[in-house]
């Protein structure tokens, strides 16, 4: 299978996970609609080690428009709260893999990442829903992010580590890109 | 396939399988008209309504060639309506210590549980191999629901005829799988998330490309005609009430 197309079949096997994800998210009741645990976020801290940042950005636009779909929200003001925390997020994961992977596990990067997710949807619900009493929600967002954050992390932390099937897309990776 | 039409083998149903580029459409129209009923699905707020869509779906879906099995279907209903009971809500009908079963929690995670087996339903009956969508990124897509129906839908690992690697691999077996013989410790929770990974692209790759889309010789329009007609009835469930 050519590199190109070997991309893409991963990128769309991870999409599918993170739809999957999504709907378990889904399924479970939450206080406020656009509070999320992160699980469809799985996919795209496991990928950071074997697909490029370009890939990255479509499997996050992959994950959006899915949740987007799977629950409902595609036409909602939810959705802009999911846009602005996967980008963010994916953001700062990315740069925080690419700077300091030798000082942060994934488990430090999916912790910065639910900070940066949850702080940009604060920051919009400032200025679309709440006004400064959004401020308020600002600690049991933070805390139950970071708490799934450490979680979420800890187990791409151990799947990574152990995974043939991870091992052999690094390896294809590395084998494309060199 | 055809021994086992109509009948149930060891709790799986699987009816004969029909033509479904000639009944069903081609890959392409069966794909936008399950998109365009996933919002019918999810708007729906009549209980009733949403199980006879679930039931529809699953009906249609079997009928394409389409697995359908009762126990995991069962169990995950369960557990959604389990997770729902927890946040108490409405007119309580019994309680025991700290917990209270109330009829809006249960309703919810009813609802919940109709919606999520329906959605599947619905992405095993739209999404096909032969599905092509324009573009780079329309190929990817209709390649993730390709996966997301394989990932759903595996439970045998490699499909008959090839020798299986992970033999009970399914994110649903990794969610809810059974206790006793057969379950899964949490050391070889990775493990078989590896070989559900491996299985499934292997799979993809072992098949080769999309067929063309179409896949029939019979008249196309009959297929266009049953896909507008569901999701007409579709719609009209969706502003109905009883």
């Amino acid at each position: 299978m050519k590199s190109a197309t070997r991309n893409y079949d991963t990128l769309a096997l991870l999409g599918a996970c993170s739809l999957f994800l999504s709907t378990l998210e889904f399924l479970i009741p939450k206080p406020i609609p656009f509070m999320r645990l992160g699980l469809a976020n799985l996919p795209i801290l496991v990928s950071l080690c074997f697909l490029s940042p370009g890939q990255i950005i479509s499997l996050t636009v992959i994950k959006i428009v899915g949740q987007g779909l799977v629950n409902g929200t595609l036409f909602s003001y939810v959705f802009l709260f999911s846009a602005a925390g996967s980008f963010a997020s994916s953001l700062v994961m990315l740069v925080s893999y690419r700077f300091f992977k030798k000082s942060l596990s994934l488990v430090g990067i999916g912790i910065l990442g639910s900070l940066a997710s949850n702080g940009a949807q604060l920051f919009i619900s400032r200025y679309l829903l709440f006004g400064e009493s959004a401020w308020l929600l600002a600690p049991p967002f933070l805390t139950l992010g970071t708490v799934t954050a450490l979680i979420l992390g800890l187990f791409a932390e151990g799947f990574t580590a152990s995974s043939r099937w991870v091992a052999r897309q690094v390896a294809l990776f590395k084998e494309g890109s060199s | 396939m055809g021994s086992e039409a109509g009948c149930p083998v060891q709790g799986r149903f699987q009816l004969k399988k029909l033509a479904p580029g000639t009944i069903f459409g081609e890959p392409k129209y069966r794909f936008i008209a399950g998109l365009l009923i996933v919002p019918s699905l999810l708007f729906q707020e009549n209980l009733y309504i949403k199980i006879f869509q679930v039931f529809l779906f699953i009906l249609l879906s079997s009928l394409s060639g389409k697995r359908f099995r009762v126990l995991p279907n069962l169990m995950i209903s369960i557990g959604i309506i389990f997770m729902n009971l927890l946040t108490p809500m409405g007119k309580v009908l019994f309680s025991l210590g700290s917990f209270y079963l109330t009829v809006g929690a249960l309703r919810v995670g009813i609802s919940k549980a109709l919606m999520l087996i329906g959605l599947i339903y619905v992405s095993r009956f739209s999404v096909t191999r032969g599905l092509s969508l324009p573009g780079e990124f329309g190929g990817i897509i209709a390649r993730v629901f390709y996966y997301f129906e394989e990932l759903t839908a595996r439970r045998g690992g490699l499909r008959k005829g090839k020798r299986s690697r992970a033999p009970k691999s399914s994110f649903f077996r990794l969610l809810f799988g059974k206790t006793g013989e057969g379950a899964i410790k949490k050391q070889n929770l990775f493990d078989e998330l590896d070989n559900l990974l491996f299985s499934v692209q292997e799979t993809a790759s072992a098949e080769g490309p999309a067929p063309p889309p179409g896949g029939s010789s019979g008249n196309p329009w009959i297929g266009r005609i049953f896909l507008t007609l569901l999701l007409g009835l579709n719609w009209v469930l969706l502003f109905f009430r009883i």
